[in-house]
């Protein structure tokens, strides 16, 4: 990921790690129990049988050979009794992996879908809270991994434990000394791994820092919003340049970390391989079969194998121990996504909607962004009729989007308030209220779904068409529907569909504003945030003309660049730096001889010239 | 078909190791040398050493001797532990040195790619994802194959010891090995077919979830009943991929199941059968060496599972350098053969009977073109959306190449010039143009400002795009970083700054034509004037083409094409155009309407 600089700071104590984990497995345990106790119990199951395979079996088997007082018949009893059931855990804990797969997908997309249902509860603010995209993003790509490792590394933990503790019983019969050489490396493995762990993060995050220059450059290369300038400019040469500056970077920091986790990484397997596992235990065992003589051949090979399972198993533990880590921290997002608490999106209400168009007061409002310095919005008093049609001017960045997102309670106002029909919109239900508007923003977006999802923005039962139809009639789309292969079922972006249809910039404008006209019994407000800037003059006009004549009753508020469009409002605002510094009508504005007045004229200049022309 | 599958696995294999190789020799001659002593090592001491140690404890042998052997594995064990550390010290700089010689690939390539690949809409799904892995797991994919090959030595070093022994015991190995090789190859090209199959209900399940990401999404989630749509194709995503895997480990259970068998059947119960015989009824007396042996018999037939193991999934890891195959595969621009430099000046550019359609579509969007524009002349396209004029001046760019008839630049065919030289030709302000994370210097000149002149150059370019007010209060000037992607200071332009550097590009780049395609759609009506005004006085005596939906500034052109379909409809100045009361004087009209007093009733009035 992108944004992995800010894991570093993640530091959670081990108690919050643990219950981080419990939570995850709780969770993946209410999805789907039984796969969880199954994969438990053969895993489990077949470590105990390889275990005892390895060791009693072993020795005993060595014991009947070397001894001739057991026949051909018996020892193969014995053999076929040990084979036939190591078979069978076998063949289980196989076919469990084959399994589990298919129920781990599903039980991951059961948990995804609760988080992407929990995502539209979450308030809009968090949007702009640079952690928001991290926690969302990281926890959803790795849900699925992070379930797997949760459950299987338990699963594998809980096999480690019963097998060193089958071995230690089988070891404290023959000689517990051996069980010294396993415990030992145990120990030394865990602290060695436990530093290049921590230098190998270390390395992760310093590399990963400076690579993000070296991944931007190169990605620039392959996105095609980039593809005219790269061919025709020289950027590339810039581009390079951080590039080859950055590589180098982190060839120096990997020499500096390659060393330290090198050295380390010796330390580690030159004592637990090659001192405590190859030289020590074959000499001591040795020792004792040559030179003590107080253990046999079968002795000999089964705590040969006995201490270097036992190491495996908990070499084992060590690695799960640091999965285990991972997905607690891991969960931490999760969980803190999951528990977020929604002051604005479940607002239940205490007070009924207004059924009809009422009056829009907004009182003495300021807003502030979290975190910013200063107000996007400074006392903003205005009071809009039922049914009025209103228009917001000003340059960007005047606050004027922000402001409409206000009054649909995207956000909740600083200061002041915000009424419709005589409450304060904190009153209603979040969902109900957002209900009697219809909108249009800058950056309307179109789905991958049926042009007919995109207009009703739902799911559409098959007698819906005629509405569709029709609101895409008066969004003037019906020209381009007609020549859609499959009409209003014909799905939208090349997402899933390959014949899906790539629609232009106007056309999609034109189904986004569809969706006005396709509300239109309900809605009381229609907003629209410059509807028409990817269109042309023409079907401008004519989307002007539809929206008033159908909006007829409601109220419509426009924001525009373009004076000529909202000239005949009955109200203009026009915003600067989060405040209105002027309004009234077109006529007013212009007789007061402001900042309006300015702008207007200077749009116009040229059609003036021009008027005896035309006329 | 599991042939053609196969080849593949090894095709990807071949090419990530020969792309790595190509970015650092030595860490693939390392690599392999590594792991394949490390496994040589590994079946000596597991099978040979531990024979030698049962033995001398069924022969009762000197302890010393004993001693000596395992001490001289032990130096040896030591030596391959440097190796190791050393490989994974060289492993982190190799990366590094194969990534830099991927990326010059493929920026070399990037700048020759056809532009209408880039339009195809799998073309980002494919390379961008892909390609941000590719290299880290061609590099394990890499790993994973000397791992393979290391295996294989292991399991014949074994083969051979087991062989000393008795040869018969060569037998019980075999069997299993055939097996795993079978069900082994079946079970990964089953693995394979799974994750193909899942891509779909994947692909759903992603683009669900990032809508719910994504901020540019989160307003119209709030307002509109659509999540429900998303939560719909989420559950179908998820569902269409447990189906899909449900079936397919059900027939990996059967392998899996039948490979168990075979292994626990023959290998296990045939050897250790064998050997009670030979040593109960046939009267051998090695007990210490066949039960070294049985040791021996799982080792190699565990090693051949891990060897299609590591090579399957070495292919999986491999595929994705596929990737960056393919994208050198692109279809790039061809060579010119004798390609000409363009001369100083553009002079004339005439259109000739000049069509386009894209690739594999019927549509025209260009039809039969005339047109001649004189050098210096300010040429205006006016027309509806999708009449054709961005894909006229991408022609003129020779972005793409045209369809049929001709474009001649300064009297020659411009498929006759020299690309790179020939677009440098050209400034353009896009309406998609882009800011880069690079210093603001580097935004405006596109390359990095060396001379004093150079960073002159860059601050009067930003002057006359009316970039001079922000720049004053840049602390580093034209050094200010653009963007917070990796500097906390960065800054950040709005939408109405941006178009101001994009446009400081073309007065920067003094080109000898220039191409706005609605540049001042961003700008505020005053800053939309100024622009203008400046980019008329800095283009005197050079061809201008602009694009605009705002008509208005259509006067400010010697001549106004209007475009229909393709075709130009109308041309002339703006008052002929105006005069002759067409298409032309219609639209102009509707859009001044409402800036003229006198002409009342408005929009709203009716």
């Amino acid at each position: 990921m992108q944004n992995n600089a800010g894991a570093a700071k993640e530091k959670l104590p081990i108690s919050r790690i643990l219950s981080n984990y419990v939570y995850l497995l709780k969770y993946a345990f209410g999805k789907d129990a039984g796969l969880i106790l199954m994969i438990f119990f053969s895993f489990i199951s077949a470590g105990v049988g390889y275990a005892c395979m390895d060791t009693v079996f072993m020795r005993a088997f060595i014991n009947y050979l070397s001894d001739d007082s057991y026949t051909f018949h018996q020892t193969a009893v014995l053999v076929a009794l040990a084979t036939i059931g190591m078979a069978f855990l076998m063949a289980v804990e196989r076919c469990t992996e084959s399994f589990a797969q298919p129920r781990i997908i599903r039980m991951s997309g059961m948990m995804q879908e609760e988080m992407i249902k929990k995502a539209v509860t979450m308030d809009l603010v968090c949007y702009d809270c640079d952690t928001y995209y991290d926690d969302f993003v990281v926890a959803a790509s790795q849900l699925e991994d992070m379930v797997i490792t949760a459950v299987f590394d338990l699963a594998r933990m809980g096999r480690n434990v019963t097998t060193v503790l089958v071995l230690s019983g089988l070891i404290t019969v023959i000689d517990p000394v051996i069980a010294i050489f396993p415990v030992l490396g145990f120990l030394v493995n865990m602290f060695s791994r436990f530093r290049i762990m921590k230098l190998e993060y270390d390395y992760d995050v310093e590399k990963k820092e400076i690579m993000r220059r070296a991944n931007y450059s190169k990605r620039v290369f392959y996105q095609p919003e980039y593809a005219k300038e790269i061919k025709l400019s020289h950027i590339e040469i810039p581009l390079e340049k951080q590039f080859h500056q950055a590589v180098d970077e982190t060839i120096t920091v990997s020499k500096k970390y390659g060393v330290r986790i090198s050295l380390w990484s010796l330390v580690n397997w030159i004592t637990v391989f090659t001192f405590l596992s190859m030289f020590c235990v074959p000499l001591y065992l040795g020792y004792m079969a040559l030179v003590a003589c107080s253990i046999g051949l079968g002795d000999v090979a089964a705590l040969n194998k006995a201490q270097s399972t036992m190491r495996n198993q908990l070499d084992s533990v060590n690695y799960c121990v640091e999965r285990i880590q991972r997905a607690g921290l891991f969960c931490e997002r999760f969980r803190k996504f999951m528990n977020y608490e929604s002051k604005i999106e479940k607002a239940q209400g205490t007070v009924q909607v207004p059924k009809s168009q009422s009056v829009l007061e907004i009182k003495d409002m300021s807003f502030r962004y979290d975190g910013a310095k200063k107000d996007t919005l400074k006392h903003i008093n205005m009071k809009i009729q039922a049914g009025q049609k209103v228009a917001f001017v000003g340059e960007n960045g005047a606050g004027k989007s922000t402001f409409i997102k206000l009054l649909m309670r995207l956000y909740d106002v600083t200061e002041g308030s915000i009424c419709y029909g005589g409450h304060d919109i904190r009153e209603y239900s979040t969902e109900e209220y957002r209900d009697i508007f219809g909108s249009v923003f800058q950056d309307y977006q179109i789905y991958a779904a049926s042009v007919q999802e995109n207009v009703m923005m739902q799911n559409v039962a098959a007698p819906g068409q005629e509405l569709v139809e029709a609101a895409l009639e008066q969004s003037g789309f019906s020209e381009r529907l007609n020549t859609l292969p499959n009409g209003v079922l014909t799905s939208l972006t090349r997402e899933f569909a390959e014949d899906g249809v790539q629609l232009s910039g106007g056309e999609a404008q034109k189904v986004a504003i569809a969706r006005l006209f396709a509300k239109k019994e309900r809605m009381h407000i229609a907003i629209l945030d410059e509807p028409s800037s990817a269109l042309d003059p023409k079907a401008e006009y004519e989307l002007n003309q539809n929206i008033l004549n159908k909006a007829e009753d409601a109220t419509v508020i426009f924001i525009s660049h373009r004076l000529s469009t909202t000239r005949d409002a009955d109200c203009i605002y026009m915003f600067e730096n989060g405040e209105i510094i002027e309004q009234g009508t077109h006529q007013e504005l212009m007789e007061k001889n402001g900042q309006y007045a300015d702008m207007f004229r200077c749009q116009a200049k040229y059609y003036q010239q021009n008027q005896e022309i035309i006329c | 078909m599991r042939k053609e599958k196969k080849e593949n696995i090894l095709g990807s294999i071949c090419n990530a190791i020969y792309q790595i190789w190509q970015g650092d020799h030595a860490i693939v001659y390392f690599s392999f040398y590594k792991n394949i002593s490390e496994e040589i090592f590994s079946a000596l001491f597991g099978i040979y050493l531990i024979k030698f140690i049962y033995e001398s404890i069924e022969k009762r042998v000197d302890f010393s001797k004993l001693f000596i052997m395992v001490s001289i594995f032990c130096i040896v064990h030591v030596i391959i532990h440097l190796t190791s550390a050393f490989h994974s010290y060289c492993q982190k700089i190799a990366e590094m040195k194969v990534y830099r010689h991927i990326f010059q690939k493929v920026i070399k390539r990037a700048k020759r790619i056809k532009i209408d690949q880039y339009e195809n809409p799998d073309f980002y799904d494919k390379f961008s994802r892909a390609l941000d892995e590719a290299l880290e797991q061609g590099i394990w994919g890499m790993l994973f194959t000397t791992w393979g090959v290391g295996a294989i030595f292991g399991s014949i070093v074994a083969l051979v010891i087991l062989a000393s022994v008795d040869v018969m015991l060569i037998v019980f190995a075999i069997p299993p090995i055939i097996g795993s090789l079978y069900f082994g190859i079946g079970e990964s090209s089953e693995q394979f077919a799974a994750r193909r199959d899942e891509t779909v209900g994947k692909r759903k399940m992603e683009y669900a979830k990032r809508v719910f990401y994504e901020k540019k999404y989160a307003s119209e989630l709030r307002l509109y009943p659509i999540s429900r749509v998303l939560f719909g194709l989420h559950r179908d995503g998820y569902m269409e991929r447990y189906e899909e895997n449900k079936t397919h480990q059900r027939k990996i259970g059967i392998y899996r199941i039948i490979e168990t068998l075979l292994f626990a059947g023959i290998v296990t119960l045939g050897s250790y059968l064998y050997i009670t015989y030979r040593l109960k009824v046939a009267g051998s007396s090695a007990v210490a060496a066949y039960i070294a042996m049985i040791t021996a018999v799982g080792y190699v037939v565990s090693s051949v599972s891990e060897a299609i193991e590591y090579f399957s999934r070495a292919g999986k890891l491999c595929m994705y350098m596929n990737n960056i195959k393919e994208f050198m595969e692109c279809e790039t621009e061809e060579d010119i053969k004798d390609a000409v430099l363009p001369s100083d000046n553009m002079g004339e550019i005439v259109f000739e009977n000049v069509s386009y359609h894209y690739e594999g579509s019927e549509q025209m969007i260009i039809q039969g073109l005339n047109v001649k524009v004189r050098q210096g002349e300010h040429i205006a396209l006016v027309g509806e959306n999708g009449a054709g004029k961005t894909t006229l001046m991408k022609l003129l760019m020779g972005l793409y190449p045209v369809s049929g008839g001709r474009i001649l630049a300064g009297g020659r065919d411009i498929s006759q010039y020299e690309p790179s030289a020939y677009r440098d030709c050209f400034g353009t302000v896009f309406q998609d143009f882009q800011i880069f994370s690079l210093p603001l210097g580097e935004n405006v000149l596109m390359k990095s400002p060396e001379t004093e002149q150079e960073r002159q150059l860059v601050v009067d370019s930003l002057k006359k795009a009316q970039f001079g007010e922000v720049l004053e209060k840049m602390p580093k000037g034209i050094d200010t970083y653009l963007t917070k992607e990796f500097e906390e200071d960065g800054f950040v332009c709005s939408g109405g700054q941006a178009q101001k550097v994009a446009i400081a590009r073309v007065f920067a780049k003094k080109p000898d034509v220039v191409i706005l395609d609605e540049p001042s759609s961003a700008l505020d009506p005053i800053a939309e004037y100024n622009m203008y005004r400046n980019m008329m006085e800095a283009s005197e005596g050079k061809t201008v083409f602009f694009i605009s939906h705002r008509m208005s500034s259509a006067r400010m052109a010697d001549r106004v094409l209007f475009l229909e379909h393709g075709r130009i409809v109308e041309e002339g100045t703006h008052e002929e155009l105006l005069g002759r009361n067409g298409r032309y004087a219609e639209m102009f009209r509707l859009q001044a309407q409402n800036y003229q007093d006198e002409m009342g009733g408005g929009l709203y009035a009716e």
